[in-house]
């Protein structure tokens, strides 16, 4: 009997064993094939100064302003870092890294508009025209996203002044996601006594809000833009990099 | 006990084991969606729980709205979302192209009616088939899909 208990107890063990490994593997299998290299590789490149020169050769004869990157700006406890900054054709195109400050995916500089980070010159403000993650979600040794650096780019004329340059970003933000819980953002907005009120629509394809009511002296996109915010979680900036500071 | 008896005992621990052996959390969540890999292509990323956690990995200001790549930090899929974000509220026909390298190359979504400000329209989601491109925009008449301009990256 007790010889039958070891048998059983042993190709139990080697089981547990043997389900581990191949849970693993499969995992591994079924790991994501994307369009993007590793963030490893990508951000140890950009964290160092390959990543301009790799750029660099296809910058117009615009000079790119002299700076000590990375330039580090805090607010709130969360930490921007503009690596370096060049100009490629039409476009001024910056990289910055930033951390999260929960451990939420979604979490993005800007968000639903452009004017939430912009290139000023003191003469004329220039919203981002796109913003492109560079490599992966930044995650810590257990797996919780700490972290993201995105690829901006800023439409620019020959004609632009590249004197007194400024990158302001002014908020980070978690996009609404394609069901948004419009019970949160009902709450948000009652205890805030906006006297908005919302209606959340979703099918396949298809979702998003709409406002039913608003107090009348305020206007459509007052209204939106309140609504809109209340989906999101938000940490308030500004981060702003001089360009010029030497 | 008969051999009969030790085999059943037998079978019965290893279905046990095998059981036990999986993560528990990883089932709980994965609860949430009812796909994975490729079986996601084609799906609606909020018709099979895809759709959260997620994250934008490229977003781009056209006209009146915003154009983005989304990905699911879960599913590992990939889709494109068009959003209306017209400053004076006005509602738009909208349309969110996704395109991939294999066949059928596509997944496009038109709004068949105007959508009003905030809200948005998304393509089904993709897993296989990299390189993708998003495309999509806002107008004031209906947009016959797939669309090729503006997109990101």
């Amino acid at each position: 009997m007790k010889r039958h208990l070891l048998i059983l107890l042993g190709t139990a063990l080697m089981l547990i064993a043997a389900s581990f490994i191949a849970v693993k593997a499969v995992a591994q299998y079924l790991q994501p094939r994307t369009a993007h290299a590793s963030s490893n590789q990508l951000i140890s490149q950009i964290m160092g100064s390959e990543v301009i020169h790799r750029n660099a050769v296809s910058i117009s004869t615009l000079p790119p302003p002299s700076v000590a990157y990375p330039l580090i700006q805090q607010v709130d406890g969360v930490k921007m870092q503009l690596l370096g900054t060049v100009i490629v054709g039409d476009y001024f195109t910056a990289d910055i890294c930033y951390d999260f400050p929960t451990n939420d995916p979604e979490w993005m500089i800007g968000g639903m508009s452009p004017e939430y980070i912009t290139l000023s010159n003191g003469r004329e403000t220039i919203p981002v025209y796109s913003v492109g993650m560079i490599g992966d979600l930044k995650t810590d040794a257990n797996g919780n996203y700490t972290g993201r650096c995105d690829h901006l780019k800023f439409p620019v004329l020959p004609s632009t002044s590249l004197e007194n340059l400024q990158i302001v970003v002014s908020r980070i933000a978690t996009p609404p996601s394609e069901a948004p819980d419009c019970e949160k953002a009902q709450k948000r907005l009652d205890n805030a006594h906006q006297n908005i009120k919302i209606k959340c629509t979703q099918s396949a394809g298809l979702g998003g809000f709409i406002v039913t009511s608003k107090p009348a002296e305020m206007d459509n996109h007052t209204a939106n833009s309140i609504a809109s915010d209340a989906f999101l979680d938000i940490v308030q900036g500004p981060w702003i990099f001089d360009l010029n500071s030497k | 006990m008969s051999k009969f008896k030790y085999l059943t005992v037998l079978i019965l621990t290893i279905l046990l084991v095998i059981l036990t052996s999986f993560p528990i959390g990883g089932f709980v969540s994965r609860a949430l969606a009812t796909c994975s890999g490729t079986a996601c292509d084609g799906q609606f990323p909020n018709s099979v729980g895809c759709d959260s956690p997620a994250t934008t990995t490229y977003i781009a200001y056209p006209a009146s709205s915003v154009l983005e790549m989304r990905h699911s930090t879960y599913c590992y899929t990939y889709w494109t979302r068009t959003t209306n974000t017209d400053s004076q509220g006005r509602s738009f026909y909208a349309n969110a192209t996704f395109w991939f390298s294999v066949s059928p190359y596509y997944y496009s979504v038109s709004s068949g009616a105007p959508i009003a400000a905030n809200q948005k329209v998304f393509s089904q989601q993709r897993y296989s088939g990299s390189p993708f491109s998003s495309c999509g925009y806002v107008s004031g008449s209906y947009i016959t899909g797939p669309v090729s301009s503006p997109c990101v990256p």
